[in-house]
């Protein structure tokens, strides 16, 4: 216990150390705690919106009612602790007294929805339609049924509300039902396949009096799922599935899908952020590690006297061992409890203050796992980190009173390696818990192990070079590279820790451009309001002719042809495994190809060259050209030069890979797995595709109206409000991604200006000499500005190529190469770094030169 | 003498065998074109386990042999798609089509009206291509309700009188709302529903044929 006391009471002596090392320690530990509850916060937002979407955790889909063997499965699995609302959803004609039409029905119980709830306009009954045969409906929905009518001259900026209710009973098969209210905002955002009918709700318990149920009819039964927060979904639509497989001899006949089933293409997205996420909060967990270790370098460096005091008056190693891992641990935890406490206070005002960079309406929150991370990087990390400086007490001897620091003779081989492992294995382990996956931890961990090699030996050759600079007669040249030279050991450790952190906040800009990219609209595109499908071969003329009179652009009118793929390089494409996303699903017997003259801008040739413009001669025997679409290619294990024979409408063709190309597919414009060279499909019957973009909100609904007028076979996807939340949902995370880089940089540049002033500091006995020999004030700054600065500059340096390379292999490894070179960020951080350490070692030397040469000789 | 006899007898057999071989060489192929949806195109199965070629094989077992299948089936297609799609198929010179559209126009509500129209303009042209016209009607789901469902049956009937063409009053018959018939959709049918089709069909083939 005396250990601890005196541990404790040096601290408090050295209250310009302590409290140095807590505020540095701090600062890392605050980027790493806000990277992390900010990561986990985003997360959370991110879900909540998509099960906004979906309405619950989970759906389960049948055609016909659930049976009891289903239901149990369902309660084994989920537990009794789950909410749970069913849904029936069929098609049917609905009469009103002006028309007849489709419509889809879905009759929900009073627990729908368990996500988002039911906003309906100010003054309805939400259980109106479960107690009486009432039907909600969107204003656009009775418009188009026509019991309600828009006024005339109210079309500018109007109120929605603003109309004439007509006759509002609906007859659905034997029942006569009413309009109850009118939805706000419509509950069903998720993207179906085919928006075919507008939607009535009606209460589930009404549905049998209408007699449309019967043997024969086509309907759906949903169940909607909602399990307790912190459960793992993803791995419980697994086990569902695998039940459902097993009860139906593996053809199940009931869907599960999950949030991340609500959009293939963001969950992609969202995927790779996790992925970013980790890595951001991989390196502010090293950074803050790499400051604790320079910093407690620091300081056991000016103690060897003292231990040699206390082990002349009879104290024992482990006495020493345990004097000092009281002071690293209390100084640890009082670090991460100020980071916590300063993350917990900042963290609400994030939000405010960065109201351009942070999602809004995102609730920032701390876990406890962040709590007992940060305490265990600021205890035990601290211990774990310092321990190859910590092991060199092995060599001190009492000698050292009378010899001074010549008697410590240095450690063996073995020690110091030995030093090493438990900060490796804490890192891995890190690593491992922040990236959620060992193999991810352990690449992570290895990776950092190789730069850190590579700057070993770079710093090496570097410091060995400088011997040959400083060969000249100019002072200050001489003299700053003699320095670095001289001091190879601590040099050397600068430069490896400065271009450690320089390296690792270069990685995270170069990963996050490319993300960026990928997840952002492309420029230039427009979002579109409706889909046109099945448009006929003779009909596109008509429709464009049409469309010129209207409000709105139609554009990228792209054929659609349907076939099947027979063969790859002879083999039957059927037979080949399902990679990837596609893995799990229905295998897919038809494929739909299109042609087009130039690639849209959503799409890239990523692998070979593109297609010739020249058409393919029909009867020609050479395979004419296919292009193929990136995912695709990956998940059907495709190659350029792979032969595919194709099955069109009969006819037997055969086709060569002439590139693969990246397709956005959030561009949300028609797009194809497969594109044909020209001359191919030219004749074959086909129907076309089209986007309708810059309609006014106001005019949508009676320009679709007309369209189905005019071209009844036409179908009409109305994509509004699904693009509206994913776009919402792309442009937070696009922000957020931008924020966090800006964040670990922020900590990175924070850890750099450490382990420069340290430096500088740790040089005072020299520039003392220097002064007390009569070098100017002049010479001195030029030195240590030269001498700091050649070290930043060449450590950045080397770490800024190394990121280059490194973070290409990180894109490709993990975010599907979404990679992009952003050189002026590079050059920025590149003399971002040299001016830090320069102004440092001049603020340092200035320090210096203002105090007495007699006190800096004391103190040494 | 008993040399000339053989020799005579010979040459006789010689041309008789070349005879019953050329014959059905040279006999005339039918091509019978299924013009037709998903369920002609058979979605979610292989094509040789589709209605269209499971009938080719139930006519070649029946010892018809000279019968080539164009299955010209397009997954979600509606009637509208029917003239364009014949004339493309024109082409290949078919002597009988089924034609199996109108289920979508009827899933989808549109309007009976057009869809009529539709089937009247491929039937014609059809007909003008002296093809055997076989016109597979549907029936809908009673989940679209008594009135629509009967509308939309008797167009077909009224498109099979007025062109005096063979109507399958069914072509789901035994199949549509059968589990053991169906995919798990519930909508397509699978291997043994096509079976149960080709089996609904092939009469109305055999007596074109």
């Amino acid at each position: 216990m005396i250990w601890v006391r005196l541990g404790i009471r040096e601290l408090l002596r050295n209250k310009g150390f302590a409290l140095f090392f807590v505020a540095n320690l701090t600062v890392g530990l605050c980027g790493f705690v806000a990277v992390q509850s900010f990561s986990r916060s985003l997360e959370r937002h991110l879900d909540d919106n998509l099960r906004t979407i979906l309405t619950a955790d989970l759906v389960l889909t049948a055609n016909s009612p659930f049976t009891r063997t289903e239901t149990d499965l369902v309660h084994r699995v989920l537990g009794p602790d789950r909410m749970q609302a069913q849904v029936i959803r069929f098609f049917t004609m609905v009469r009103t007294s002006e028309t007849t039409r489709l419509v889809q029905i879905m009759a929900v119980d009073p627990s729908y929805p368990l996500y988002g709830g039911f906003v309906l306009e100010p003054g309805t009954d939400r259980d109106a339609i479960h107690e009486g045969p009432g039907v909600f409906m969107t204003r656009d929905t009775a418009l188009a049924l026509g019991i309600w009518e828009q006024d005339e001259g109210q079309v500018q900026g109007l109120q929605k509300e603003t109309g004439t209710a007509r006759d509002q009973r609906l007859t659905l098969g034997k029942k006569d039902f009413f309009a109850a209210g009118f939805f706000a905002d419509d509950p069903d955002k998720a993207l179906t396949t085919l928006e075919l009918a507008p939607k009535l709700y009606v209460g589930i318990g009404h549905l049998a009096e209408t007699g449309l149920l019967d043997f024969g009819s086509r309907v759906r039964y949903h169940t909607y799922l909602r399990v307790s927060p912190d459960t793992d979904v993803p791995s419980l639509s697994q086990e569902l599935r695998r039940g459902f497989a097993a009860l139906a001899q593996d053809q199940p006949r009931i869907s599960v899908r999950d949030s991340r089933d609500v959009s293939q293409s963001l969950s992609r997205v969202t995927g790779h952020f996790t992925g970013y996420m980790a890595l951001v909060s991989l390196v502010a967990l090293f950074l803050a590690g790499i400051a604790a270790a320079y910093l407690f370098r620091g300081f056991l460096g000016g103690k060897h006297r003292e231990i040699a005091v206390l082990m002349s008056l009879g104290a024992g190693r482990s006495g020493v061992y345990i004097y000092l891992f009281t002071q690293l641990v209390f100084l640890g935890i009082l670090s991460a409890a100020i980071a916590i406490a300063l993350s917990w206070l900042l963290l609400p005002v994030f939000p405010v203050l960065l109201k351009d960079l942070v999602p809004p309406g995102i609730r920032m929150g701390m876990a406890p796992v962040t709590w007992v991370t940060a305490l265990g990087l600021g205890g035990l990390g601290s211990i774990v980190f310092c321990l190859p400086v910590l092991v060199k007490i092995l060599s001190i001897k009492p000698l050292v009173l009378l010899r001074g620091p010549l008697a410590v003779t240095g450690v063996s081989g073995w020690w110091q390696g030995a030093a090493f492992v438990p900060g490796i294995a804490w890192f891995c382990l890190g690593a491992v818990l922040v990236a959620g996956s060992v193999a991810t931890g352990i690449i992570f961990t290895a990776g950092f192990a190789l730069a850190f090699l590579v700057f070993a030996g770079a710093g090496w050759l570097g410091a060995i070079g400088c011997r040959h600079l400083a060969g000249t007669r100019h002072l200050v040249r001489k003299m700053a590279f003699l320095n670095l030279h001289r001091n190879i050991w601590s040099s050397l450790a600068c430069f490896v820790t400065i271009a450690m952190g320089v390296f690792l906040i270069c990685l995270i800009p170069q990963v996050q451009k490319g993300l960026q990219t990928e997840i952002q609209r492309p420029q230039g595109l427009k979002i579109p309001v409706f889909f046109l499908m099945d448009i006929q071969d003779n009909q596109t003329r008509d429709l464009e002719a049409f469309m010129e009179t209207q409000p709105g652009v139609l554009e990228n009118l792209s054929p659609m042809v349907r076939g099947r793929i027979l063969t790859v390089n002879s083999t039957p494409f059927h037979t080949r495994e399902n990679n990837g996303e596609a893995q799990g699903r229905p295998r897919r017997m038809e494929h739909n190809f299109s042609f087009r003259r130039d690639l849209d801008p959503s799409e890239s040739i990523v692998q070979g060259e593109p297609l010739s413009v020249t058409p393919w001669d029909f009867g020609s025997e050479t395979p004419f050209e296919i292009s193929v679409a990136q995912s695709f290619a990956e998940d059907h294990d495709l190659a350029i030069n792979d032969v595919m024979a194709f099955d069109i409408q009969g006819m037997v063709l055969e086709g060569r890979i002439k590139n693969i190309r990246k397709v956005r597919w959030n561009s949300f414009q028609p797009n194809f797995f497969l594109l044909f060279q020209q001359g191919v499909l030219d004749d074959a019957p086909k129907t076309w595709l089209g986007a309708v973009s810059r309609v006014p909100p106001e005019l949508r609904q009676p320009l679709k109206t007309k369209i189905v007028e005019i071209f009844p076979n036409i179908s009409i996807i109305d994509v509004t409000q699904m693009i509206t939340t994913l776009t919402f949902i792309a442009d937070r995370l696009s922000v957020s991604v931008r924020f966090m880089a800006w964040l670990a940089i922020a900590a990175g540049l924070v850890s750099i200006f450490s382990i420069a002033r340290h430096q500088a500091r740790s040089q005072a006995v020299q520039t003392n000499l220097l002064k007390v020999l009569g070098a100017g004030f002049s010479d001195i700054k030029k030195i240590s500005l030269l001498e700091f600065g050649s070290l930043g500059f060449a450590a950045a340096f080397v770490a800024v190529l190394l990121s280059i390379g490194f973070s290409r292999a990180v894109s490709w490894y993990f975010f599907d190469s979404l990679w992009q070179l952003d050189l002026l960020y590079l050059t920025g951080i590149l003399v971002l770094t040299t001016l830090i350490c320069m102004t440092t070692a001049v603020a340092a030397a200035g320090k210096i030169l203002q105090a007495r040469p007699m006190m800096l000789l004391k103190k040494t | 003498m008993k040399q000339t006899v053989l020799i005579y007898a010979v040459v006789t057999g010689i041309f008789l065998w070349l005879f019953a071989g050329i014959l059905p060489a040279g006999a005339k192929e039918t091509r019978i074109l299924f013009l037709g949806d998903s369920i002609t195109a058979g979605l979610g199965v292989e094509k040789e386990a589709a209605f269209p070629a499971v009938a080719g094989r139930m006519l070649k077992q029946q010892g018809i042999d000279n019968v080539a299948v164009i299955n010209a089936g397009i997954s979600g297609s509606t009637t509208a798609s029917g003239l364009s799609r014949l004339k493309w198929h024109l082409k290949a010179a078919p002597h009988v089509l089924v034609l199996a559209l109108g289920a979508n126009d009827g899933l989808r509500g549109l309007s009976l009206e057009k869809m009529a129209q539709n089937l009247d303009a491929t039937i014609a042209l059809a007909l003008e291509n002296n093809l055997c016209v076989i016109l597979a009607g549907m029936e809908m789901p009673p989940n679209y309700g008594p009135e629509y469902t009967r509308q939309f049956r008797q167009t077909f009937r009224d498109l099979a009188e007025k062109h005096g063409i063979s109507l399958i009053p069914f072509l789901l018959d035994n199949v549509g709302g059968v589990a053991d018939m169906n995919q798990a959709d519930g909508v397509h049918p699978n291997p043994a529903g096509h079976r149960q089709i080709a089996a609904t069909v092939l009469p109305y083939i055999k007596e074109c044929l």
